[in-house]
């Protein structure tokens, strides 16, 4: 069974494996999979996306937008990406989501930087509350996330722990002598 | 009450409790120092002379004492635009968190936890040099009854602890005030021009308070250790969760891994300020980890028909947001600069009542709790009652699926008295008040019946077979009708040979039938082979009540192009 998301794999294993007499027709899911992913409450649509595309820098790649309503409306999606993916076509894109069917939403991206890029969707239904946001990935050559600001520095303690330090804004009997807006990082 | 929780040795990290009792005189002492004064927006200011701080004992000769207060910045709601207004800074204490005294070697030579003002005092060596940092981690103290450890962490570095990290200074000969500060990063616009040293206090802050909603209804409640799991680099996508690509805000179970996940992206959707989202995921924690959760998850929303354990579920979450936080509204921003977001309210939100609307639901519990009495709503009982309730045994021991309805039926077995005003509430919202399986209601959230109620079909060993339908006409995943719920009782233990077969639809097309058997909650038996059109499996079984769910497997796949309308028969022998 392919790219199952229903899964009580793991937390069953332990009663699997208590359950010797247990048997069926053919072998069960093996892949470890998350039990159950509880998400945050959002608007009434569902949006996924197929695999990961993989290109070349300066090819374009299709991206596939699936989106699932859940009521009747007009959807709209705002299309946006920081790390210098660049969007063919409008940003801003409309679909009639009354019949509740499946639907689909192709958008041509590319990019001459190499790395992990993301195409950010911000979805929301007219005339109702809210929005529900997804990022498509896509592999331009080769590299990795080309992420944001770390902020601070990771650092291992004498007890081997890991912690990420981050500069305070520190007074010392009322005299500042740290102030990291003084020495801010300007946003890429 | 008798309580049976799921218990396990919680392992500190990283430090001592000895570390801790050597302050706790200290600690004791600590009362005053309020750092709740609004703090301009960028540039920085130098700060007024710090609030007196802790009364410690004099310290020993050649200690010195360093005291101070830690704090960290938060933007306020923007009520026009359910966004963040970056413009209108609150500094808030930060509250029970480890305090640490690090020498030049990295060593701590002390430590403390901040008290409900975010101050401490730790007495160290005069004249030596050393950085004052606070973790963003907190343990119960050392005169507490409670047991709890909880650190935000950041996944895309393995899981490191944010520390909000001072000077190296002298201490010099006298007593010394240190004050630390962690900032947005933010301007007054709400871009970010630098590090983002208050969200991962934030997002500690939150749950802090939610720690102490449940510790004021149970002082000696012991929480099992959880990590909430921030970074700048999460995003709405679903894949490796240590470069980011967490799906969404989310609290993810996986084998023995428990972890709530947080947005960060900023310009899209990131959650760290988003009191409401923080405390409905570790609601999620709560209720896996100290009470029962039979949810499977999943995208889901007010108007969703979802499958009874879902609507459970996230109306908890969205109720406790309200309890813990003091709110009747639901906030979560997004967007650039976090200027927009939505608002949702826990007490009248009512497009599509019944047992399965997680809007039902909050309804409901949040009108248990609060001292509001708006229609209906003649409770006022705090969250007491609830947390009683979802840790009684008879509800963590359920034998069917907990839903709404078990919850309502431990409710009034616990507090007879407040059954009335349950059941005026459960009206209010087109939920029958039965038994604990939901037995005879009549509230249907489709144009057919069929397969939404009864709530359970009967499956009897030996008994004729039930012929049952997966649809999508409501949606995938975790919706109504995508499942059928069976109970199956078992008189004397035995081997029993389940086979699901399709009966009907997917004409043109192969089905993927499926089903899992449960035992109060515990999956026993997963049938979920790629075999098509039938799915066999066979499983000892000890006499009880299971329950199970069965299904095509096409409809609970999200985005799954093959979902659609398929009936089966299920036979036990």
């Amino acid at each position: 069974m392919n790219a199952i998301r229903y899964t009580i794999c793991l937390l069953a294993i332990a009663a699997l494996a208590a359950c010797a007499q247990a048997n069926s027709s053919t072998p069960k899911m093996t892949e470890p999979k998350p039990t159950a992913i509880y998400n945050k409450p959002g608007i009434p649509l569902t949006l996924s996306h197929g695999k990961r595309l993989d290109v070349a820098p300066g090819d374009v790649a299709t991206l596939t937008l699936t989106v699932t309503p859940m009521v009747d409306g007009v959807a709209i999606f705002d299309l946006a990406s920081d790390t210098g993916l660049v969007l063919r076509g409008a940003a801003n894109r409309r679909m009639d989501i009354s019949g509740g069917v499946l639907q689909t939403l192709d958008v041509d991206v590319s990019s001459a930087i190499s790395g992990r890029h993301y195409l950010n969707v911000v979805a929301s239904i007219e005339g109702i509350s809210g929005t529900r946001a997804l990022s498509i990935p896509v592999q331009v050559g080769k590299g990795g996330v080309i992420g944001k600001s770390a902020p601070g520095t990771l650092s291992i303690d004498a007890d081997g722990g890991a912690t990420i330090a981050m500069p305070a804004t520190e007074t010392i009997d009322g005299v500042v002598v740290i102030d990291p807006s003084q020495d801010i990082q300007q946003p890429r | 009450m008798e309580r049976q929780i799921n218990m396990e040795v919680i392992p500190m990290q990283a430090i001592t409790r000895s570390a801790l009792l050597l302050s706790a005189s200290l600690m004791v002492a600590c009362g005053g120092g309020s750092s709740s004064t609004p703090t301009p927006s960028p540039p920085i200011v130098v700060a007024p002379p710090p609030a007196p701080g802790p009364t410690p004992s004099p310290p020993p000769s050649g200690k010195v004492t360093v005291s101070g207060n830690i704090s960290y910045e938060r933007p306020t709601p923007n009520l026009q635009t359910a966004g963040l207004d970056f413009s209108d800074i609150q500094t808030l204490p930060i509250r029970g968190a480890r305090l640490q005294a690090i020498n030049t070697s990295g060593v701590v030579v002390a430590e403390t936890l901040t008290n409900m003002a975010g101050a401490y005092a730790l007495d160290v060596d005069a004249g030596t040099s050393l950085r004052i940092r606070a973790l963003s981690q907190t343990i119960d103290g050392p005169t507490d009854a409670a047991d709890w450890d909880l650190a935000v962490v950041d996944n895309t570095n393995s899981n490191a602890v944010y520390n909000l990290q001072g000077s190296l200074a002298d201490t010099g000969n006298a007593d010394q005030t240190r004050n630390l500060l962690a900032r947005t990063g933010a301007d007054s616009s709400g871009n970010y021009v630098g590090p983002r040293v208050a969200a991962p206090f934030a997002i500690l802050d939150d749950t802090y308070t939610a720690i102490q909603t449940v510790t004021a209804v149970d002082p000696d409640v012991i929480l099992p250790e959880v990590q909430l799991r921030f970074s700048v680099d999460n995003k709405a996508t679903s894949g490796n969760r240590t470069i980011g690509e967490i799906g969404t805000s989310s609290y993810v179970t996986q084998g023995s891994d428990r972890a709530v996940y947080i947005l960060g992206d900023a310009g899209v959707d990131t959650d760290e300020f988003d009191s409401s989202v923080i405390v409905h995921e570790w609601g999620h924690y709560f209720e896996d980890r100290l009470s029962r959760s039979d949810s499977i998850g999943g995208p889901h929303s007010l108007r969703a028909i979802l499958d009874k354990r879902i609507a459970l579920g996230e109306g908890f979450g969205n109720a406790l947001s309200g309890i813990v936080l003091e709110d009747p509204i639901y906030r979560d921003t997004s967007g650039v600069r976090e200027s927009r977001g939505f608002t949702f309210s826990l007490e009248n939100e009512r497009q599509v009542p019944g047992w399965f609307s997680e809007a039902s639901v909050q309804n409901i519990l949040y009108d248990i709790a609060d001292a509001e009495a708006d229609a209906g709503d003649t409770l006022s009982e705090g969250f007491g009652p609830i947390y009683n309730a979802l840790l009684h045994p008879d509800y963590v021991g359920f034998d069917g699926f907990v839903s709404i309805f078990a919850l309502a039926e431990t409710f009034r077995n616990l507090r007879p008295e407040l059954s009335a005003g349950i059941d005026t509430l459960l009206e209010r919202e087109e939920i029958a008040v039965t038994d604990a399986f939901g037995s005879g209601e009549t509230n249907s959230p489709s144009e057919s019946s069929a397969g939404a109620l009864p709530i359970y079909l009967d499956l009897e060993v030996g008994g004729p077979a039930q012929e049952f339908c997966s649809r999508d006409d409501l949606g995938e995943y975790n919706r109504v009708l995508n499942r059928q719920f069976f109970l199956l009782e078992i008189a004397s233990a035995q081997t029993v040979n389940f086979t699901m077969t399709k009966i009907s639809g997917f004409e043109d097309k192969r089905s993927d039938p499926d089903f899992f058997l449960y035992r109060e909650g515990r999956p026993l038996l997963l049938a979920q082979s790629g075999d098509a059109d039938t799915e066999v499996a066979s499983l000892a079984l000890d006499p009880g009540i299971y329950a199970m769910e069965a299904y095509e497997f096409a409809n609970i796949d999200i985005g799954n192009a093959n979902q659609g309308d398929v009936c089966f028969r299920l036979v036990a022998r």
